[in-house]
């Protein structure tokens, strides 16, 4: 009866997926589980801001990567840090709030850039520019070397972050066993998803996010009744692209660590797998997709030891793929429209 | 009181080598209902995408109200009052009928990114006025009882009620209808042009493109012939009807 409605199945499949974590990691379940829920923190604010610019508007953008890549360089550089080869830490640096201010306009600002020229583009061929232009910021971040770090990324950067974290934070991580600094990102990632989740849902029936949906069904239409569809998909891509920003500083803050390798075109094509996990279109689906998708990817390493003996790495990696194509084959079979998506605003149809 | 509202100088758009329109002088008066009719491919479309600015023209200028529009976006010539609707349809699919229509009624500051996050009292009132009028424009066109369907779900025939709704919601100065009976049942195309009729009444100009020539003669104050991308006749339907070279254009002979 419970599988009747969308949250029930969503809240089921997540209850398995919890209980598989518990049963397959019987030493320090704790630390499997935090450390998926970061994850799926991080990416569920990553694909809800994807779902701005596809499911609301419509627009097919394969570089979301680089949003969040943006987002994460800007605010961290940003920040004391210690960048590149030598390492030498940069003691000056703006407050951390100010500088993820400026993280998140730097993102908006990078999606303006890219769609001013790309956005007049029809879906297909705006999706080529994006996953260009990503690829194009991520060469760029790697060759300049003397801001970036390049190749040897940026480390130390975590404290200005970690310094904010509240005392119940610390109780809570010994009463649960947990790694401190990565409870304080999942719960700022969490409050994070919360707070966004709101303000999503409110924009999504003003009469702004009414403009987005317009567009993305006709934009002849909304040309004709007077309103400039060009500037709504901008706003929308800026939105969109800010979103992205947070959740890539929120992950240099989970890995502790700033790598140009984390923003390859892969890292994309996750963002996208969550969201149509969750159903596009849906403001709560993101979040139920990213933590499907985050329970399959950790226990792929227990899975994978059960096909191979002493899986190496790429073996791993092999059976996650296969093992998130059947999820999504499977989910297409049976809920096209996601875990939480609505049937008539099945979104996948792009014109 | 009979000023023009719409005005076509040299006009001329080529598609690679078919010369799709080629208008020299058109001037066409306000507070009518005037008929563009025409065998297929004679660029009554075309005429209408340069005019509201969708297809940009090789030559030309179009006045609208003595303005210039000739290099104005389409959501700008829009602004300035001139409304279109499509041949092949176009409501938003999956947004309900409401929504159709509060989207064109919304004022462009209402539609805000900041106003809309912010959600003031005087925005939700603002919602609420919207969402009166859009209600009362409904139930011109006989759609209240579906307002809260998506528009996917509508007949052909609706779908054509809600684009009109939807357009006569903005209170335009001139109407451009691209075939608004196409595709319609006899019952409902009454009805529609009963609707036109109406807006005509309410000091709407109307130009339309229409090929149900028993409507068009029946509705229409004036008949502008195109054939080959130009104007070959224009008149009363009286006039249009005994016109020689509108006879030939239809038939490809002269009648004897």
């Amino acid at each position: 009866m419970i599988l009747k409605s969308k949250l029930g199945i969503g809240l089921f499949l997540i209850s398995i997926s919890f209980f598989g974590v518990y049963t397959l990691n019987p030493d320090g379940p704790n630390r499997i589980l935090i450390n998926l829920l970061t994850f799926a923190g991080i990416y569920a604010i990553s694909a809800m801001g994807l779902n701005v610019h596809f499911g609301l508007t419509g627009l097919i953008n394969f570089g979301h990567a680089a949003f969040m890549g943006v987002g994460a360089y800007t605010t961290i550089l940003l920040i004391p840090h210690a960048a590149g080869r030598e390492g030498s830490l940069n003691e000056s640096g703006l407050p951390l709030l100010l500088a993820i201010v400026i993280g998140l306009i730097a993102s908006a600002l990078f999606g303006l850039i890219i769609g001013l020229p790309a956005i007049r583009l029809r879906g297909d061929y705006l999706a080529i520019v994006t996953i260009a232009s990503s690829e194009i910021f991520r060469l760029t971040v790697r060759d300049q070397e003397e801001f970036t770090g390049g190749v040897y990324g940026v480390i130390s950067f975590s404290d200005s972050f970690q310094n904010k974290r509240p005392k119940f934070v610390e109780n809570l991580a010994l009463i649960l066993d947990v790694s401190v600094g990565q409870l304080w990102v999942a719960i700022s990632s969490w409050v994070i998803v919360v707070l966004l989740f709101f303000i999503l849902k409110r924009l999504q029936h003003s009469p702004w996010g009414r403009t987005l949906r317009a567009v993305r069904e006709d934009e002849d239409a909304v040309r004709a009744l007077g309103k400039n569809a060009v500037w709504i998909k901008l706003q929308s891509f800026m939105l969109g692209a800010s979103i992205a920003g947070l959740s890539g500083i929120l992950l240099a803050f989970n890995y502790g660590t700033l790598q140009v390798e984390m923003f390859v075109p892969l890292l994309t094509f996750y963002i996208w797998a969550i969201m149509i996990l969750g159903g596009v279109g849906s403001l709560s689906g993101p979040v139920f997709g990213s933590i499907l998708f985050w329970s399959f990817i950790s226990e792929t390493d227990q899975l994978a030891s059960l096909i191979f003996e002493n899986a190496d790495g790429q073996q791993i990696a092999g059976v996650r793929f296969m093992l998130v194509g059947i999820l999504i084959i499977i989910l297409m079979v049976f809920r096209p429209s996601g875990i939480m998506g609505k049937k008539e605003e099945l979104l996948l149809d792009v014109k | 009181m009979l000023s023009n509202i719409l005005e076509i100088k040299n006009l001329k758009k080529t598609f690679g080598g078919l010369q799709a329109v080629n208008v020299s002088s058109l001037e066409l008066e306000s507070n009518k209902i005037i008929s563009l009719i025409g065998p297929n491919g004679a660029g009554k479309t075309t005429l209408f995408d340069l005019i509201t600015g969708f297809t940009k023209q090789d030559e030309g200028k179009v006045f609208f109200n003595n303005i210039d529009i000739s290099k104005f976006q389409p959501h700008k010539i829009s602004r300035l009052g001139m409304v279109r609707t499509f041949q092949l349809t176009k409501v938003f699919d999956r947004m309900t009928v409401l929504e159709n229509i509060l989207f064109a009624a919304s004022p462009l500051k209402n539609d805000k990114f900041l106003r809309s996050l912010l959600n003031s009292p005087k925005r939700l009132k603002i919602e609420s006025e919207l969402n009166e009028k859009a209600i009362e424009v409904l139930s011109t066109v006989n759609l209240i009882d579906m307002k809260d369907s998506f528009a996917r779900e509508l007949s052909g025939g609706q779908k054509k009620l809600l684009e009109l709704a939807r357009v006569i919601v903005q209170k335009p100065k001139l109407l451009l209808l691209d075939e608004p009976l196409a595709g319609v049942n006899p019952k409902l195309s009454e009805e529609i042009l009963k609707l036109i009729r109406n807006f005509s009444n309410e000091g709407i100009s109307i130009i339309m493109v229409e090929h149900n020539i028993n409507a068009v003669m029946q509705i229409s104050d004036e008949i502008v012939v195109l054939s080959e991308g130009s104007v070959i006749a224009k008149g009363t339907s009286e006039e249009v009807r005994n016109n020689e070279k509108v006879i030939s254009a239809y038939l490809g002979t002269s009648n004897e």
